[in-house]
């Protein structure tokens, strides 16, 4: 078990020049005059150890940052720590340098320095990281009366120590969260619902403002509107009618000039197909074989023209060439002018042949383009014969049975096109006529108010949506928030009683109460928050009271003392192998007094303990306690005197072991 | 029916458990007497049968437990404690003021009355006989993982999977509770 073996200050807090305090031992007493440096020790080690003094930092807020507490008034500094510790055979030596705002600290190993010295002086004491171990000096290893005692000062304190010792405060929070979630969607809940309820009066009010405004639409032009459907009607050749006592309003009026346009432009579609097919020769094929046969025979012609022609120019040239007196094959006289006029006539044939030839191709293409127009007519008229029929299939998938608008089957007809054209544009201009005696300002409120009333119900049907979705947010909510203060209620009690032996393990021994002889931590539900408070019993007369209401102040310390050693005795993150105890004992009586001497020595057999005290009397009776009874266990007395600016005057001394006789004989 | 009471055999056996040296022996004002020895503390166990002669029958033994343990070398002189086991039950305010009488007086030896401890319960017997022994070995509370506690409870107290993991994992994530 590593053990701390020498401690050096200089130029921290009351320490000027540079004290070595020896601190080889099993207990190590310091005692002396409140004021006299004793706190410096601890303050020491914990700055050392830690890198900060939490306590001074929160003091010293709100005051100017020159205002160091740890550097020395009377040295130059920086302030400088340096603690050995023995591990087995290994010694180390750690050292502190600097200011309360930066420090630095180094290390080294039997004299040969280390890298990361933090990390180093964590895992000596069982810590795989220094933030880790600089939580567990503060929490278990150094004990300073004023935050053991304060523990118990506030309503919180208690629950909020223990919370954050034994892990308990995420628990809280999470249920203090959970509360709040549970409040915030409550809230928002509630904005929704009123926003909800606006929302369907306003939609409300614009249905209403639209049924009205369709009401006074209608009543307004529907006389004018009659009338001329009337006329219209009237107007409209047999077989075609229209039901005029159902358009009464635009959006009526919309629907049957849609219906009718549509009509308008089938019509129109088998009538321009009709005057495709009007232009078009019927005999399409017989002309397309006629134009055909007269490709064929120019494409003859002048295929037997430029076959001929070539061959007999190139005979009657060579010809010329050999002509004599004689035959060049017979060797017969022959009649020179003769046979020269015969080729000169035949070459000249050839000449018109070559103009044929032209001619011929030309009549090959004037035949290839007729061909070619005839073939475009023919695609032509299939095309409008099948717009025709399309035509005419959709106008009878138009004229609907049961619509405002009914025709008869002969208009159904696609011969009658023109006529179905003619008698649906003076319709369509007549309902035309009659949507513009609708008051133009009635027609935009109409629409306007339309488009309103589309847009609150949009937003009713939205808010709708998100209500039902807060409804069930809310539900689990208020589930979790309820299973959430459940829950931390059983962890904080399975914790507590987990806990409880620790505190009586302390309180049984300094039994401050006659009456009041047990000490326990009680779960306490405060307004939905879960508080630790503490409590003493009088078994006898099953009583409990908050020690707060019925203890002195002397005994209060020990309650508090309690809990504090009662948790760092037994949380094994706190398993360090040193505790400090600064100026314990506050206001206790005689019996306190020796109960916890009493415990000091206990404490003692498991770890190196460290007290400072101001109280002569408990130093006198630890004293006696703690003298070792035997030559291998140390005490040492670490006297204050006195103290001036070097620092304080000390002086060290081990107790002499008490060597005992046995009053009885070993079993 | 009368509760059994613990015998000084018993307390003499939770001494020794304790790392005392133990021995059951004859005193001139009581019957018998337990002594516990340790390089620490003498401790002298006797039964009170009668509240009215209490003090007397304390005092009476305190000598005699000073006597014994005055031997040189005398070094626990300083840690002589009394046990006094009242076999009765304080009859009001004058016995309950006679204990804490008794036990104010701490000149020669420490002194703790107990009153009818049951027989057989060692529970009991430990705590009256606390300020003496040992520090226990109490079963060290782990840091615990609080959120798989709370897990673990959500789960039993039937909040619905989906809600607990949404609501953990953003308060590991942020401290904030979110509810899907």
């Amino acid at each position: 078990m590593p053990r701390l073996v020498e401690l050096e200050i200089e130029a921290f807090r009351g320490v000027g020049k540079a004290l070595t305090f020896d601190l080889d031992a099993e207990a190590i007493l310091l005692r002396g005059d409140n004021g006299l440096g004793k706190t410096t020790v601890v303050d020491a080690v914990s700055w050392l150890l830690c890198g900060e003094l939490p306590q001074l930092s929160e003091r010293l807020k709100g005051l100017r940052k020159g205002d160091d507490p740890i550097v020395n008034r009377y040295s130059e500094g920086p302030a400088r720590a340096r603690l050995a510790i023995r591990e087995g055979d290994n010694v180390w030596s750690f050292q502190r340098r600097g200011t309360n705002a930066s420090s630095a600290l180094d290390g080294s190993r039997n004299g040969a320095l280390v890298d990361d010295p933090a990390h180093a002086l964590a895992q000596i004491f069982g810590h795989q990281d220094h933030a880790a171990f600089s939580n567990a000096v503060q929490t278990w290893g150094i004990l300073r009366q004023d935050a053991v005692r304060a523990a118990l000062d506030a309503g919180a304190a208690l629950h909020e120590r223990l919370a954050r010792v034994i892990g308990l405060e995420r628990v809280t929070r999470f249920a203090e969260s959970a509360t709040r979630v549970a409040k915030e969607l409550t809230r928002e809940r509630s904005r929704v619902r009123a926003e909800l309820a606006a929302a369907q009066q306003a939609d409300s009010q614009i249905r209403e403002t639209v049924r009205e405004l369709r009401e006074a639409t209608s009543e307004l032009s529907q006389q004018n509107i009659f009338a001329t459907l009337q006329r219209q009607r009237g107007e409209l050749p047999d077989g075609i009618d229209l039901d005029v006592s159902k358009l009464t309003d635009a959006a009526a009026l919309t629907d049957v000039g849609r219906e009718v346009g549509s009509l308008v432009d089938a019509a129109q579609r088998i009538l321009s197909a009709r005057v495709t097919l009007e232009g078009l020769t019927e005999d399409q094929q017989a002309n397309l074989a006629q134009a055909s046969s007269a490709l064929a025979e120019a494409q003859r012609q002048l295929n037997e023209i430029t076959q001929r022609s070539p061959l007999m120019v190139q005979l009657a040239t060579s010809a010329l060439q050999l002509l004599g007196p004689t035959c060049p094959v017979c060797q017969q006289p022959i009649d020179l002018n003769s046979v020269r006029r015969h080729l000169d006539e035949l070459l000249q044939n050839s000449e018109e042949d070559r103009r044929g030839e032209a001619q011929a191709r030309d009549a090959v293409h004037q035949a290839q383009q007729q061909v070619a127009a005839t073939e475009q007519s023919t695609a032509r008229l299939r095309a409008a014969q099948a717009e025709a029929h399309d035509a005419a299939a959709s106008l009878g998938r138009l004229v609907l049975t049961d619509g405002l608008l009914q025709l008869s089957g002969f208009w159904l007809d696609p011969g009658h096109a023109s006529e179905l054209m003619d008698a649906m544009t003076q319709l369509r201009d007549g309902l035309r006529i009659a949507f513009s005696q609708l008051p133009e300002a009635a027609q935009a409120r109409h629409a306007s108010a339309e488009v309103a009333a589309d847009a609150t119900a949009s937003e009713v049907v939205r808010l709708r949506l998100e209500l039902k979705d807060l409804d069930a947010r809310c539900q689990r909510a208020a589930t979790l928030d309820k299973a959430a203060h459940a829950a931390a209620r059983r962890i904080v009690d399975a914790a507590l009683a987990r806990i409880g032996p620790s505190f009586a393990e302390v309180f049984d021994r300094l039994a401050p109460h006659p009456t009041f002889t047990v000490l326990r931590a009680r779960q306490d539900i405060y307004y939905g928050k879960n508080q630790i408070v503490p409590e003493v019993y009088d078994p006898e007369r099953n009583v409990a009271a908050n020690p707060l209401a019925v203890y002195s102040e002397g005994q209060l310390n020990v309650v508090a003392l309690s809990y504090f050693l009662g948790l760092a005795l037994n949380a094994r993150d706190g398993a360090l192998p040193f505790m400090f105890l600064d100026d314990p004992l506050q206001a206790m009586d005689v019996l306190s007094v020796l109960g916890f001497s009493d415990l000091c020595r206990r404490i003692r057999e498991q770890r190196q303990l460290i007290v400072t005290t101001h109280d002569r009397r408990f130093a006198d009776v630890l004293l006696r306690k703690l003298a070792p009874r035997d030559p291998d266990t140390r005490t040492l007395v670490i006297e204050f005197s006195a103290w001036t600016r070097e620092g304080p005057e000390v002086a060290e001394s081990s107790v002499q072991p008490s060597i005992i006789e046995p009053l009885l004989r070993e079993a | 029916m009368a509760t059994k009471l613990a015998t000084l055999e018993e307390i003499g056996a939770a001494l020794a458990d304790g790392g005392f040296n133990v021995s059951l022996r004859p005193f001139r004002s009581t019957r018998e007497a337990v002594i516990a020895e340790s390089p620490y503390a003498v401790v002298g166990c006797i039964e009170g049968n009668d509240w009215t002669t209490l003090r007397r029958d304390v005092e009476e033994f305190q000598a005699e437990l000073t006597q014994l343990s005055s031997r040189p070398p005398s070094v626990r002189r300083w840690d002589l404690y009394i046990v006094v086991h009242v076999l009765s039950r304080a009859r009001g305010p004058v016995d309950e003021a006679l204990i804490e009488a008794i036990e104010a007086d701490t000149h020669y030896a420490r002194k703790f009355v107990r009153v009818a401890l049951p027989k057989g319960d060692r529970d009991v017997l430990e705590r009256a006989l606390r300020p003496l022994l040992p520090l226990r070995d109490i079963p060290q509370f782990d840091w615990f993982d609080p959120l798989a506690a709370l897990r673990e409870e959500l789960r039993e107290l039937a909040v619905p999977d989906s809600v607990a993991d949404a609501a953990l994992t953003s308060f590991a994530q942020t401290n904030d509770v979110t509810v899907p």
